[in-house]
């Protein structure tokens, strides 16, 4: 094996038998400490919080300033699935958010299609648009837009509650797919056009795989935000429609800690699950090696 | 300027439209304001290979996009297998495009994409499978068909995309300088690949490339292009041996440009330095004209040998030969040796040309037109047509 550049990838042809291709990432001593480091960071800040949360959802009591239980009970859980109120909740966040991923996708997907292959006049104002709603403060957003959905009878509907969800997921939703599509080389999509495929082929055979790591995250990232969402669930759902979010500050104010604990636990559920499942998605080898992300 | 029309030059072509796979015609593409490809005439036999050669930016990447529909052209006609493919879009055009990267769908393993446009034309799958066992076989990478692009080395993965464009069997290959972004050792290995392939498959090929060397091995005809148009048409030896503008003479090979007159005794160059040449179908000049020499037809005796005396300015090792400056009177030449040669600088020398070319001093414009549809014209033709290019030509080289 011939000695290797430091650092960096190096491609090499094996002479005669089966050619073969090998990757090699070549050491340095760095790449381990900063893994460690990013690991134990990790640890630190996420994991440690939750499980945090776990423990304080089983907790019976302290003794400050002793960090383990006295002891494990299940009645904290058991109290929030024997309240109707907290139960419904739960139902409405895990039925609303993936109603307003999907509108969010089908809304969204095609105009970031459209931002991320072609130009068109007022490209620059869409985008600038979508990315303002982000840029100030989203309540005083959704006051204004109160007397709207007063006028469009949406104030108090499931449907007001999906839109005012909706709003928060815009951005991920065609900013992101926008640049997974615009990354797509163009002579992937004159190959496919050169083989037979009509356009709506190309999208569907060529860009929209291509694309899928994109749009993955930002269907994560919008799901998040639809199911986290509470300021304007709050104003245009209450009192008909309390999400787990919503639920959260009336738990945090008028109930034990413990209660709290199992919805932080609950609302946390579906990040975790989320981010098992998209692992393959976004780290699978032939699509991430089309982004150079390795 | 007047052309003539676009029947008149199509009838204008020596093939025969029958046995023709491609004829263009009067293609023309502006870019804004830029005319990117100028009333460009071809034709293109069976089976036949066709590189377009010329430098960056002279429209011959431009006029093959146009063949393969990804481009619309401005004005004329396409024409393969006897009907105009103008207004068919690309996905049925029966013309199938190598590209410059390798462009494999990242996402689909080396079997699928050999196969992609097979499943759009819902082929069977044992079908697909047996078609695309064969292709692979044709380049070598049997058992490579699970294989994800990345997984393949450059060379590989541009073998693959070539039996992809191959696999629908177009009935025009287009080829857009695909050996240019691999490394020396896999551009020659895979050049005779697509020869013994295009060989054996007997597709019609139009190659696009800057590389002469490209051109010249690979072709049975070679196209010059510059600014947009046709400069030459012909057989490799022939754009080589007689090249019938400047442009050419200068692409393709390297030439010494003097300044001097031609007359039945040789060149004579400068004041009074008169060499003789060998080459007894000499073209007889008419005055003052820039004359052409290959380094290789400069021939290089001892002193007093009867050509004309010059002195060795300098000696280059070149590998498997020297190159060497030879100052004649005023004016400098470049000239080959073997290696053995013991010649240094300082040398004395005498020289006589084997052959040379003529070429107009100033650039005739106008003729435009007349110049480029004169196919096949003999060399005594040569001082009338030639380097009407229409370009601002550069001085003699010194």
């Amino acid at each position: 094996m011939p000695v290797h550049a430091e650092g960096g990838l190096v491609r090499e042809e094996r002479v005669g038998g089966r050619p073969e291709l090998e990757v090699k990432r070549t050491g340095s001593f760095v790449t381990p400490v900063v893994s460690v480091v990013l690991f134990v960071a990790a640890v630190f800040f996420i994991v440690a919080p939750l499980g945090w949360l776990l423990v304080l959802s089983f907790a019976k009591g302290f003794n400050f300033p002793s960090l383990t239980p006295t002891s494990i009970t299940l009645g904290w859980w058991r109290d929030v699935f024997n309240s109707p109120g907290l139960v419904h909740s739960v139902f409405l966040s895990v039925t609303i958010a993936p109603v307003v991923l999907v509108v969010s996708a089908v809304l969204c997907l095609p105009a970031a299609y459209a931002i991320g292959r072609s130009d068109f006049f007022g490209k620059r104002a869409v985008l600038l648009s979508i990315f303002s709603v982000n840029a100030f403060p989203r309540i005083s957003l959704y006051v204004s837009m109160i007397p709207l959905l007063f006028l469009l009878n949406l104030m108090g509907t499931i449907l007001g509650v999906v839109v005012v969800q909706l709003i928060g997921t815009l951005l991920f939703m065609t900013w992101i797919p926008a640049t997974g599509f615009a990354a797509v080389p163009a002579e992937l999509v004159e190959a496919a056009r050169d083989a037979g495929a009509t356009k709506f082929q190309v999208f569907r055979r060529v860009l929209l795989p291509l694309a899928r790591p994109s749009i993955t995250v930002a269907a994560v990232l919008a799901f998040l935000a639809a199911f986290d969402e509470a300021q304007g669930t709050f104003l245009v759902g209450a009192p008909n429609y309390i999400t787990m979010p919503v639920q959260m500050y009336n738990l945090v104010l008028n109930y034990p800690v413990g209660v709290s604990a199992v919805f932080a636990v609950l609302l946390s559920i579906p990040s975790v699950l989320l981010l098992l499942s998209v692992r393959k998605v976004l780290f699978g080898a032939g699509t991430s090696s089309a982004f150079h992300l390795r | 300027m007047t052309r003539p029309g676009t029947a008149e030059r199509v009838a204008g072509h020596g093939t025969s439209e029958r046995g023709s796979e491609l004829v263009l015609a009067g293609i023309s593409k502006w870019f804004g304001r830029a005319l990117a490809v100028d009333s460009v005439d071809l034709t293109v036999a069976r089976r036949e290979f066709v590189t377009v050669l010329g430098p960056s930016g002279c429209g011959k990447t431009t006029l093959l996009r146009m063949i393969g529909g990804f481009i619309e052209p401005d004005d004329g006609q396409i024409i393969i297998d006897g009907s105009d493919v103008r207004k068919v879009p690309v996905e049925r055009r029966p013309t199938a495009m190598l590209f410059q990267g390798y462009s494999l769908w990242p996402h689909l393993s080396v079997a699928r994409n050999i196969g992609f446009g097979l499943e759009l034309r819902h082929w069977r799958r044992r079908e697909i499978a047996a078609r695309v066992a064969e292709l692979l076989e044709l380049v070598g990478l049997e058992g490579f068909g699970d294989r994800l692009p990345h997984e393949l080395s450059g060379g590989q993965q541009q073998r693959v995309a070539l039996v992809r464009a191959l696999a629908l069997d177009p009935r025009i290959l287009l080829l857009d300088e695909p050996f240019s972004s691999l490394d020396l050792k896999l551009r020659l290995e895979l050049r005779n690949a697509v020869r013994a392939i295009q060989r054996r498959v007997g597709t019609t090929t139009i190659l696009v490339t800057h590389d002469q060397d490209e051109a010249l091995e690979l072709s049975d005809r070679v196209v010059v292009m510059s600014k947009g148009h046709i400069e030459q048409t012909g057989e490799p030896t022939e754009v080589y041996d007689r090249p019938r503008t400047r442009f050419v003479a200068e692409f393709i090979g390297s030439m010494n440009f003097l300044d001097g007159t031609l007359g039945p005794q040789g060149v004579t160059v400068g004041p009074s330095t008169r060499v003789p040449v060998t080459d007894e179908q000499l073209p007889v000049g008419h005055g003052s004209q820039s004359i052409g020499v290959r380094p290789e037809d400069v021939m290089i005796e001892g002193a007093g040998a009867g050509g004309a005396p010059a002195d060795v300015e300098s000696v280059t090792l070149r590998g498997h030969y020297k190159e060497l400056v030879l100052r004649l009177g005023t004016v400098s030449l470049r000239a080959y040796a073997p290696k053995e040669s013991v010649l240094q600088a300082g040398d004395s020398v005498s020289c006589r040309f084997r052959r040379v070319h003529q070429f107009p001093r100033e650039p005739v414009t106008g003729l435009l037109g007349a110049a480029r549809s004169g196919d096949g014209a003999g060399e005594g033709d040569l001082l009338d047509l030639a380097a009407t290019s229409g370009e601002k030509l550069p001085g003699g080289r010194q």
